[in-house]
């Protein structure tokens, strides 16, 4: 083009020439500027527009509750539920995520919902508890009253794991939205877009004028493909350059995309609320947030409000400004029925429907962190740190919200009970499942709110006595020479240490209680019995039974590493007493179960996985014994008046000088593991027992709920003894023992007062009984 | 008095504390059964990791079912994880209790994924 006017100009007179040449030459090298202009900017529309859009958050879910009949649930815990993942009381419980609940009987209709392993389909279902025992009795579809085996809930979302710029959205495609929404929106903010180019002239012109008019601005002629280069793009400054870029990216979007494809962007685009430091976006989410539903389930009324809020999401704001909110949203439904997409009746019902929006969702911050603070953990072993926050993963954890609320209510409200100095005490609790392993409750400190220090995980304190089990477990593996029964010499020793220095271990009554048997020094957790044991058997031994058991520290092999002075975390002890409390199987510990994609799709499993490092028999031993010590020794202050029925069994912790008490055991269900002390390390004037116990007995009496017997090992024989003599006993003996034996390893000898002929020297008769009252 | 007080109480907790071991029987219906075939039909299909997952869930909502977790075992044999296969047929034995039936099927199927682990090294 360039060269014919070239050469057209060379006709003309020389003085027009020189007129003409001036604008040209600088035309040629601007248009040339210009196209390359506006190619880049083709570069910078498709890129991002091809590429990945959005950074999406993860979402992290509970587990969700599976219903069938004579599950242990409570209709409270059934409720309490229900109002976790949000479902909305009604008057017949037939809409999807709503619930009817009278007394003992529920209606309650699901929404259907991809799990890792099948879609559980949405449906309405009703069911009824008895009202002597707490269980689930009957479970029915609420349509055709046919009986159902097994169903689950929706899981609670708990929390995500954010982007930096902290924008949140659920992604929807435009079939997920309601048509009306897209009506509204095309009706209220730019009624051109079907015909436009990008920009709608005329638009620009009537906003103009009008603006020009009322001398301020009143109406925006910007096309829904020009805001969504704007929040897409490009910043909110007001300049020309800005409004020039928009004009051309917007007219380049259109000439790429299809409507379709920017009407969709702009629906997961568009700012639509504010919740704390978190920003709503799009009305996939704005659908949750508002009305806690997905997208596709709202209705004309809740549509025109979405609409109607997205001018000004503060001002507009329905929780605080709701009568704002309502006369716009009518203004909305108002202009749908004028164009004839609803008729005057839907319109009249839409009008007079209230606002409908759900009591907000505290998820800003998340409800859990000390357990989200866990599931990063155990995710960053396989996932960028970047990945977790951009790629809307979804992650299904073993959170299980009823147990996570007793022990955080209960640590609560004992630390109140218990601490000297209002504020001074703190205090940590893992809740774990026997058998799958599953970490159930995580509690952080006194504020499980508040994302600070995280004691039951990051925390790493001495564990007093609870090591203890474990140099028992190596005495009892070896059934040929140690059993329940066996004798050992809790005298005072005095042990030369590699610094030169005696290291002289004492019990916490401070004394000596003879040969006493190998189950009442694990049951009155003597501390110079264990010592002794712990130096027949060598250190390395027990040390090694500790790595089996699920400490993965390295722990120095020095003595004072049996009475506790190595530093663990509760959630160490969790693992720890989660091997002793499954018969010995060894099942690493997990909180995140399985890992979806953003389009829901199965990523990755964490699949169970165990292994067995004791013989059941071994482990059995222990556990009944620490059974005992629950209710006649060390924890009998709170454990006698625990159900029996509940088979708890556990062991104190207790630290120099009382800086810190623990507890950690387990019953037919649950471990759990509890810590009390002060950030400081002062002491808090509390034992195992006195402290830590009745948080946990308080905890463990709610949550286990089975009243099946600890699973029996074939090989176990229960055998009287007496303690005295480590011999067999009978009704002749002042004190007996029932205690089991691993089959053929029991004593054979019957004790003197058993009528036995075997006469030994032990301490007095006055020790033995009162080492029994301890 | 005071003795005797004391010896009945720790005998009375002792006696008590321990129940026999219960009986696990196979069952057809409930919650797991119906796990179970949900996931035989999975494998069926070539759906090994779905149908693991189905019996994880089985064996979380019981636990003590000594069939639900020799079915799992009886699953990581077929896709090839012969230590899983060991370690959770062991997990079933010990939920066997009295269980004679199960308790050979039990024994049966370890003796063929030891011999397959021996064969292997």
């Amino acid at each position: 083009m360039p060269t014919k006017r070239r050469r057209r100009a060379k006709s003309k007179p020389p003085r027009k020439r020189l007129w003409l040449k001036i604008p040209l030459l600088l035309a040629v090298p601007l248009s040339f500027a210009l196209a390359l202009y506006v190619l880049y900017l083709d570069q910078v529309v498709q890129a991002k527009f091809e590429g990945k859009r959005w950074s999406v958050p993860s979402r992290v879910y509970a587990r969700a509750i599976e219903l069938y009949p004579q599950k242990l649930l409570t209709a409270e815990n059934l409720l309490a539920e229900l109002k976790l993942i949000g479902y909305q009381p009604s008057v017949d419980g037939r809409v999807p995520g709503t619930y009817l609940h009278n007394g003992k009987q529920f209606v309650i209709t699901t929404r259907a919902f991809r799990h890792w392993d099948s879609v559980e389909p949405g449906r309405s279902i009703a069911l009824s508890f008895e009202s002597s025992n707490n269980q689930l009795a009957t479970l029915a579809d609420a349509a055709t009253a046919e009986a159902l085996t097994l169903i689950r809930l929706e899981p609670m979302l708990i929390g995500l794991i954010y982007p930096a710029h902290r924008e949140d959205r659920i992604l929807v495609r435009l079939d997920d939205l309601p048509s009306e929404l897209t009506l509204a929106l095309q009706a209220i903010e730019d009624r051109k877009f079907a015909s436009h180019h990008g920009i709608d002239l005329q638009g620009i012109a009537r906003a103009a004028w009008a603006n020009l008019r009322a001398s301020k601005v009143v109406q925006g002629g910007s096309t829904l493909t020009q805001q969504l280069v704007k929040n897409f793009y490009l910043g909110s400054e007001r300049t020309l350059t800005r409004k020039f870029n928009e004009a051309i990216m917007s007219v380049l979007l259109e000439l790429r995309y299809d409507k379709q494809e920017i009407l969709e962007a702009y629906a997961n685009e568009i700012y639509l609320g504010q919740d704390g430091n978190r920003a709503i976006h799009g009305f996939g989410l704005a659908a949750q947030f508002y009305f806690n539903k997905p997208s596709q389930e709202l209705t004309v009324a809740e549509s025109a409000l979405l609409v109607a809020i997205l001018r000004g999401p503060a001002y507009y704001n329905p929780r605080r400004h709701p009568e704002r909110a309502l006369e716009r949203r009518n203004h909305v439904i108002e202009i749908l029925w004028r164009d004839g997409q609803i008729d005057r009746q839907q319109a009249k019902a839409a009008q007079a429907a209230t606002l409908g929006v759900t009591p907000k969702p505290n998820l800003g911050n998340s409800r859990y962190p000390a357990f989200i603070g866990l599931v990063k953990r155990q995710l960053q072993k396989d996932y960028r740190d970047e990945d977790l926050r951009s790629e809307g993963l979804r992650i299904f954890t073993t959170l299980d919200p009823i147990i996570q609320h007793v022990a955080e209510d209960t640590l609560i409200t004992q630390i109140k009970r218990l601490e000297r100095q209002p504020g001074m005490l703190e205090g940590g609790v893992v809740i774990s499942r026997l058998g799958s392993a599953e970490v159930s409750a995580v509690v952080g400190g006194r504020h499980p709110r508040f994302e600070g220090f995280n004691r039951a995980v990051d925390m790493q304190r001495p564990v007093g006595s609870l090591l203890k089990p474990a140099l028992y477990l190596t005495a009892l593996s070896q059934p040929q020479r140690y059993t329940l029964a066996s004798l050992i010499d809790d005298a005072p020793l005095e042990l030369k240490q590699s610094d030169g220095s005696v290291w002289s271990p004492a019990n916490y009554d401070h004394e000596n209680h003879g040969n006493v048997l190998l189950a009442e020094a694990l049951i009155h957790s003597y501390n110079q019995a264990a010592v002794q044991l712990g130096l027949e058997l060598g250190l390395p031994q027990v040390v090694e039974t500790l790595h089996a058991l699920g400490i993965e520290k390295k722990i120095p092999p020095y003595p004072a590493v049996m009475l506790g002075s190595l530093e663990l975390s509760p959630l160490d002890i969790t693992q720890m007493y989660q091997t002793l409390g499954d018969e010995g199987f060894f099942t690493p510990l997990r909180a995140v179960r399985e890992v979806l994609d953003a389009k829901h799709q199965p990523l990755h499993r964490y699949s169970l996985d165990t292994e067995q490092r004791f013989a059941p028999g071994q482990t059995f031993l222990v556990k009944e014994t620490l059974r005992m010590a629950l209710h006649q020794g060390t924890g009998q202050s709170v454990g006698q008046q625990l159900p029996t029925a509940l088979f708890l069994a556990g062991k104190t912790g207790t630290t120099d000088g009382l800086r810190d008490s623990w507890f950690a055991g387990f019953g037919s269900d649950y471990v759990g593991v509890v810590w009390l002390g002060n950030d400081d390390n002062a002491a808090i004037g509390l034992t195992g027992a006195s402290g830590a116990l009745p948080v946990w007995a308080d905890i463990m009496r709610q949550i286990n709920v089975t009243d099946a017997a600890a699973v029996q090992p074939v090989d176990i024989e229960y055998v009287s003894i007496d303690p005295e003599t480590g011999l067999r006993a009978d009704v002749g003996c002042n004190q007996r023992y029932d205690l089991p034996f691993i089959t053929n390893t029991a004593p054979a000898e019957y004790a003197p007062c058993a009528g036995g002929a075997v006469k030994r020297s032990v301490g007095s008769f006055v020790d033995r009984v009162k080492g029994l009252f301890r | 008095m005071k003795k005797l007080i004391l010896v009945l109480t720790i005998f009375l907790l002792n006696s008590c504390a321990v129940q026999p071991p219960q009986q696990t029987q196979e069952t057809t219906s409930g919650p797991a059964a119906e796990l179970m075939a949900q996931a035989d039909q999975q494998a069926a299909n070539g759906e090994n990791a779905q149908a693991i997952a189905l019996l994880e869930r089985a064996v979380r909502i019981e636990p003590r079912n000594g069939y639900a977790w020799l079915h799992l075992a009886k699953l990581h044999f077929d896709s090839g994880d012969l230590n899983k296969a060991e370690q959770f047929a062991l997990k079933a034995t010990q939920f066997a209790g009295g269980d004679k039936v199960l308790e050979q099927e039990c024994q049966e199927f370890l003796d063929k994924v030891r011999l397959q682990l021996k064969q292997r090294s």
